[in-house]
């Protein structure tokens, strides 16, 4: 039993980080119907800023991940102005996901260049992250704990701000009905700013927490980022608790899968079994058929 | 309008004729000197077809092509890599060159990506036409690229990729290396777990990639001693992002020890996981894990741990290696690139430069063959057990050194007993 359990709470931590990224996705998708394939690197930036104020430049632990979150919110409304809102006002949808692909290879050269090729620890106050308790038989990593507790506090506090605020309202408006909701006085571009930074935050975070699990490097998160895209895919791409459950699911499903598959199957199957669920669902498993899930 | 056109044609068609007609004149009305400077011409042109440079040879200049992993999760590999072949081209052009001809490179990044390794190859040909491809990462891209190196009568050489097919000198005739396939690797990894545990000693757990590979890598080690001692197999893939569930299978399987083959950066994870998980059993790391990275990563958790390494550690204290250090350390190199990658990079830059030599000035791919065939005995100053190559053995080192994480750094395991 306890086996089970310890799977479980492995395929959990992969599935928070595929839950994060996927609501920061389905965010942007569900508001301005773009793609962001930039996710994954901004969020791997992220990472990387804290380190570099935290090791780089001697700065507390926790300052050093506010500035970072500071410096991910700036960079992020900067993208969003500068490369998003211009293709937005033409109306397509073709040039934005391109747009957003360069974007991806210019952070990930300029990535590169600052900060080198080669993989860095990212240190954590106490090396919390290498300290183990046993709870009985169940092995439990002070760090995914952190991990644990970090994502249920952004799941929340974004859970608030599109329940509970003028944003959030904004943003239900405008995935219901973007023409409706201009007419009715609510302002596209604020919406669409604060919808990037909000999604380049939950990013952040993702890419924060994770830093120490899978060590800094140039594109640390991408592969996170291709996780988060499937687990959109499977809530259906329209639903925040969609795209959250799709991730949850994924870590679960690649962990158990690779425990008891064939070792020739077992990296596979999630994606297998993601696929058999598509064909049967096509709209995901966490949205209605025409997409008019509520936020 | 068009039969002034008509016209026009004709008058061309009219001066073409005249023209081919005055040539043949010339040629059979040609004197006994012009006959004379004919033949010389001749045997000048023989000569030369003696000696058609190869392509990318120019008389001050070798070009070589580099496919490497320079983004994405073995970036780190490529880098070091690259920093080793600008110590080679610079060790070689400060010395005025071999026969005059500078040597330069240029390198394309394939992020382990066989589908852009094969794109790579194409330009590296068609367009910027180098002469051969050197000191590549990866057994999968090399694989989908080295049929078209070989179309092209292009030498692969000392790559860091070790599927076993690419020593077969009757399919791959230009392929040479001097690192030991993934299969060898295992099979010697074998053998020296059962020389010093004994057979009923040790119940072994192998993590490797899942790719033809990866498979090597277990056929490796089930030839070594027949597979008994085998209990576990997991593989990881190059998207994973956890070996929990790998591990929690090695620690219901009891194993004594444990095989990973991945590079530096995921061994450092599964070190940090296995510890995380409570696997208690002696790690064994393969090529790619054996960096400084990989020790500066997994921090303490990383200390007994094992390298089976085709060459002796980057650290050691022996002449090849101090002088390897020294040139990588004044080419701007950090502790973290003194690694397997760019000791491999640089022992094959050795041989180059040793082959380069031999072949003298006039350079093309079956000179230089020639040339690295003909190479016995060759010493890297203790970086690996004297190199043989020969007509029907391109790969000049076949020997597996273990290594052991000692003090926070790589060093050489005479006696593991």
């Amino acid at each position: 039993m306890v086996d089970y359990i310890q799977i479980a709470w492995q395929g959990l931590v992969s599935g928070f980080a595929y839950a994060l990224i996927g609501l920061a996705l389905v965010m942007v998708y569900k508001t301005a119907r773009i793609l962001n394939f930039a996710a994954g690197t901004m969020a791997g930036i992220s990472g990387f800023l804290a380190h570099w104020w935290a090791a780089e430049n001697d700065m507390p632990f926790a300052i050093a991940i506010i500035f970072a979150m500071i410096m991910t919110a700036v960079g992020t409304y900067v993208i969003e102005r500068l490369t998003v809102r211009p293709l937005i006002k033409l109306g397509d949808f073709l040039p934005i996901v391109i747009m957003t692909l360069g974007v991806e290879e210019l952070l990930a050269n300029v990535s590169l260049l600052w900060w080198g090729g080669s993989a860095q620890r990212y240190r954590v106050p106490g090396d919390i992250d290498r300290i183990n308790w046993l709870i009985g038989d169940f092995r439990l990593n002070a760090w995914h704990v952190v991990v644990a507790g970090t994502t249920f506090v952004t799941l929340s506090i974004v859970g608030y701000v599109i329940n509970q605020t003028e944003l959030g309202l904004g943003m239900k408006a405008f995935a219901e009905d973007q023409d409706a909701a201009k007419l009715m006085g609510v302002k596209e571009s604020t919406v669409s700013i604060w919808t990037w930074v909000l999604s380049a935050l939950v990013g952040g975070v993702t890419g924060i927490v994770y830093a120490p699990v899978l060590f800094l490097q140039q594109d640390y998160m991408n592969i996170i980022f291709i996780k988060g895209f499937v687990a959109a895919i499977l809530g259906g791409f329209l639903s925040l608790s969609g795209g959250v459950a799709g991730g949850l699911l994924l870590g679960e499903l690649e962990a158990f899968t690779i425990k008891w598959a064939p070792r020739e199957f077992a990296a596979a199957l999630p994606v297998v079994i993601v696929f058999i669920v598509l064909l049967i669902r096509p709209h995901g498993l966490f949205t209605r058929e025409k997409g008019h899930e509520r936020v | 309008m068009k039969s002034k056109l008509w016209k026009l044609l004709a008058i061309f068609a009219v001066l073409g004729l005249v023209a081919v007609g005055c040539g043949d004149d010339d040629d059979s009305s040609s004197s006994s000197s012009e006959a004379s400077s004919s033949e010389e011409a001749s045997s000048s042109e023989a000569a030369e077809e003696e000696c058609e440079l190869g392509r990318g040879v120019s008389d001050d200049k070798i070009l070589f092509g580099s496919s490497q992993p320079m983004t994405g999760n073995l970036a780190a590999l490529g880098e070091q890599a690259v920093l080793a072949m600008e110590v080679t081209k610079d060790r070689i052009n400060e010395a005025g060159g071999i026969n005059g001809r500078m040597i330069d490179f240029i390198v394309q990044d394939d992020a382990y990506n066989p589908e852009k390794t094969v794109a790579n190859a194409q330009y590296f040909i068609e367009q910027e036409k180098v002469f051969a491809i050197w000191a590549s990462i990866g057994s999968a891209p090399l694989k989908a690229a080295l049929p078209i190196h070989n179309e092209n009568n292009t030498l692969t050489l000392f790559p860091w990729a070790q599927d076993l097919s690419f020593y077969d000198v009757d399919v791959n005739p230009l392929f040479f290396s001097v690192n030991p396939s993934a299969y060898a690797q295992t099979f010697g990894f074998g053998k020296v777990l059962v020389e010093t545990y004994g057979l009923d000693g040790i119940q072994v757990g192998l993590m490797t990639i899942n790719s033809v590979d990866g498979q090597q890598t277990v056929d490796g080690f089930k030839d070594s001693i027949g597979g008994s001692a085998l209990v576990d197999e997991q593989t990881w893939e190059r998207d994973s992002t956890t070996y929990g569930p790998q591990i929690l299978s090695f620690i219901d399987s009891g194993v004594t020890d444990v095989y990973i083959g991945t590079g530096d950066t995921q061994f450092a994870q599964f070190l940090l996981e296995a510890d995380q998980l409570g696997l208690d059993a002696r790690f064994w790391g393969s090529t790619g894990t054996i960096s400084a990275n990989s020790i500066e990563l997994a921090g303490d958790l990383s200390e007994g741990a094992y390298g089976v390494n085709v060459i002796s550690s980057a650290n050691g204290d022996k002449p090849g290696l101090n002088a390897y250090r020294e040139a990588m350390f004044a080419a701007g190199a950090t502790e973290a690139q003194i690694s397997t990658a760019s000791l491999l990079a640089y022992t094959g830059g050795l041989v180059l430069e040793e082959g380069l030599n031999r072949a003298g000035e006039c350079l093309n791919s079956q000179t230089l063959s020639a040339a690295f065939e003909s190479i016995t005995d060759f010493s890297t100053g203790g970086i690996m057990r004297p190199l043989n190559f020969s007509s029907d053995n391109h790969l000049g080192n076949n020997d597996v050194i273990i290594l052991q994480v000692q003090n926070g750094v790589w060093v050489e395991v005479e006696n593991l007993g």
